[in-house]
């Protein structure tokens, strides 16, 4: 069986934790400078789900705060995105939301999950239980993580993995009408 | 055939069924019936139909379209025939439509077409006049293939180290070969990466997006990118690569697309499918290693020849002036030389002037400064030097030749001088006395022989004995007037050495003689 190579994007404010979430997954080769030159790094890692070898090409776009946006055309060609948001910083939402809305008019509609980064100073977050539970009532998949205790990270990969591959494109429809 | 009565009593009779039903019907369907009649209506008349049917068809062409591309399909002739009619009809529309997209390709594809072309004209210069580029032209001439095909074959400047094929959109590779011993493994990662760095290139510094990275270049590093519709084939080059490699990219992405067209649409992740694309890839590897350091030796020991050469040359001018230099300070020195001229060509040289007879041959001293004699020539006119040196010589030379030109003559059979001899003597005496001062300043010492001679008549043993008393008689007549002995030594030649041959009176009366001979040598060297 095949690798199948799929392209991912994390987006999110600065600071949220996207490159550690990564570099918690992966070892890559690349340094951190990439980011703060031209503004994304790759790094990749190889994971099973269900049946089929998956080759992730993760894309860690530089945050987005008040002086800089997110580069969109990044996610040009990507099979889902990851939107991280800082738990104890809850303007971090806002800023995922409004990234959000400008990939969806970029790139369209394609698997995207809601990462809640920093659970291990749970005792300090600005953004509530019910506030995701409310999310997650929108339609959203939310996973709660920690980069410094590892908690979620293989999760979070697997699932929106496993969303991508269950979304089948036109092409695999048009092989089985 | 009339009707019976039966018959129109049972059509009667059919009738009030038939009204009877209709009745029915109208009871029970009455509202059904309407709006049956008015679908009937709907179904049957055209208009209202094509007016339900523009309602729904952009829905209904939506989702055909994102259910499966049957519809594309179907369209398709439709829309080829419909352009076909369209551009014989009324042209402009579709030109008009097309412009802006045409003018931009055409600028981009005129734009490549020159960077090449100009790319190619330095590297066909560069290249246009080297032994190498010679052996290829023969080569290409009997091999039949075209010069840029040997060129990019033999060229020993670059070589291609590895080929990706990366889809556009996404970054992913689909396909990657390296050269033996070359080669990375995270082709995924550097494919994805170039693509990033493609995309930042192409959003913070032009302001097209259609504008995009073709090179990236470091001292020795090259990176060139074809970018096809769907895929981008890179090459990483170590060298210089020719611009001909440019074509072989172009050519085999073009390949590629064209023969995995199916492949293209249907990717998912799963590179495989490319498999069949690595032939072409391969196609790209091409060059050999970077140009071997023998070349540069070869090259360093062709300067450093040269340079030697030209330092000997500059040597042996230089030392050739240098004696050249010293010979004319010589010559100008010399008493008795005067050089008025000179000229020197490449091996000969022509020197003209004045020489006293008294002073060395200007010609023969070049051999004291390594210039070979035979390749001078002199022409000098003779002069007499003011020279001290020359005066004295010359009055020495004079003296000496007045005094052996001088015959005391005597009479026959006898040695009793002839009349009017005694002036002689004293003569001898005053010019004796010059050329000692002469030899002075010269610093020779000088010695006087008096030969003396008798005429041949009369007995061979009388005449040598009269010839000896006619030397000694001069010898006592000088050394009377004072002249030191030890200048003076007689000869007695007998008949031997006339001064004339022959037996006349005046050739007999000259042979009775004595005559005087100057022998000198410089001081010190006996």
């Amino acid at each position: 069986m095949a690798v199948i190579q799929k392209k991912i994007c994390m987006l999110g404010s600065f600071g949220v934790g996207k490159t550690s979430l990564v570099a918690r997954f992966v070892q890559g080769i690349f340094s951190g400078k990439y980011l703060s030159t031209v503004g994304v790094k790759i790094d990749k890692k190889q994971l099973r789900v269900g049946d089929k070898d998956v080759l992730l090409l993760l894309w860690d776009l530089a945050g987005e705060d008040s002086r800089s946006q997110v580069q969109t055309s990044y996610l040009k060609g990507a099979a889902g995105y990851f939107l991280v948001v800082d738990g104890t910083f809850a303007e971090s939402l806002v800023t995922a939301k409004s990234i959000h809305k400008r990939a969806v008019e970029t790139v369209g509609e394609m698997p995207v999950m809601l990462i809640v980064n920093k659970s291990d100073l749970w005792g300090r977050w600005e953004i509530t239980m019910p506030e995701l539970e409310r999310l997650q009532a929108e339609g959203w998949s939310v996973q709660v993580t920690s980069a410094k205790t590892g908690e979620g990270v293989e999760k979070m990969f697997h699932t929106l993995t496993e969303q991508i591959l269950k979304k089948k494109s036109p092409a695999e429809d048009e092989t089985t009408p | 055939m009339g009707s019976t009565p039966a018959d129109l009593k049972r059509d009667s009779q059919y009738d009030r069924d038939r009204d009877e039903l209709a009745e029915l019907r109208a009871l029970l369907l009455g509202q059904q019936i309407v709006e049956l009649q008015a679908l009937q209506q709907r179904l049957d008349d055209p208009n209202v139909r094509a007016e339900e049917i523009s309602q729904i068809l952009g829905k209904a062409v939506a989702l055909s379209i994102k259910r499966d591309s049957g519809l594309q399909r179907s369209f398709y002739p439709v829309v080829e025939q419909a352009l076909k009619v369209s551009i014989a009809k009324n042209p402009a529309i579709i030109a008009t439509s097309l412009a802006p997209i045409i003018g931009e390709a055409v600028r981009k594809a005129v734009a490549g077409a020159f960077r090449t072309m100009v790319e190619t004209i330095n590297f066909t210069l560069e290249r246009s006049l080297s032994w190498e580029s010679m052996k290829w032209r023969f080569e290409a001439l009997s091999t039949g293939k075209s010069f840029g095909e040997i060129a990019l074959l033999r060229s020993l400047r670059y070589k291609v180290q590895q080929v990706f094929l990366i889809q556009r959109q996404t970054g992913l590779v689909l396909q990657y070969v390296a050269a033996p011993g070359e080669g990375i493994s995270e082709a995924e990662l550097a494919s994805s990466m170039l693509t990033a760095i493609g995309d930042f290139v192409s959003d913070a510094f032009t302001a097209k997006q259609s504008q995009e990275l073709g090179v990236v270049q470091t001292d020795d590093f090259t990176l060139w990118v074809h970018h096809g519709p769907e895929a981008t084939l890179a090459a990483t080059i170590l060298g210089t690569p020719p611009p001909e490699l440019k074509n072989v990219l172009a050519r085999e992405n073009e390949l590629i697309h064209k023969e995995f067209a199916g492949a293209f649409a249907r990717f998912n992740g799963d590179s495989s499918i490319f498999d069949g694309t690595r032939p072409h890839l391969q196609n790209c590897l091409l060059g050999q290693t970077a140009r071997p350091q023998k070349q540069s030796w070869w090259w360093l020991v062709a300067l450093a020849a040269v340079i030697l050469a030209a330092v000997a040359l500059e040597f042996f001018v230089y030392r050739h002036n240098r004696h050249w230099n010293e010979y004319l300070t010589r010559l100008h020195s010399e008493p008795g030389i005067v050089i008025t001229g000179w000229k020197k060509s490449w091996s000969h040289y022509d020197i003209a002037g004045l020489r006293d007879p008294l002073a060395p041959d200007p010609v023969k001293l070049a051999a004291d400064y390594g210039i070979d004699p035979v390749r001078v020539t002199g022409h000098f006119e003779p002069y007499q030097s003011l020279d001290r040196r020359f005066a004295v010589q010359r009055a020495f030379d004079t003296e000496k030749q007045a005094l052996e030109q001088l015959l005391i003559l005597f009479q026959v059979n006898s040695s009793g001088l002839m009349p009017d001899q005694s002036v002689r003597l004293d003569w001898i005496e005053e010019h004796l006395d010059k050329l000692q001062q002469a030899a002075n300043a010269l610093g020779r010492k000088i010695h006087i022989k008096l030969y003396g001679r008798a005429d041949q008549t009369g007995a061979e043993s009388k005449n040598a004995a009269l010839s000896k008393e006619r030397a000694e008689h001069v010898l006592a007549a000088l050394l009377a007037r004072g002249i030191p002995a030890d200048l003076l030594s007689v000869v007695a030649l007998g008949t031997n050495e006339p001064i004339r041959h022959g037996s006349e009176a005046y050739q007999l009366e000259v042979n009775r003689s004595v005559s005087l001979k100057v022998e000198s040598q410089q001081s010190g060297d006996r």
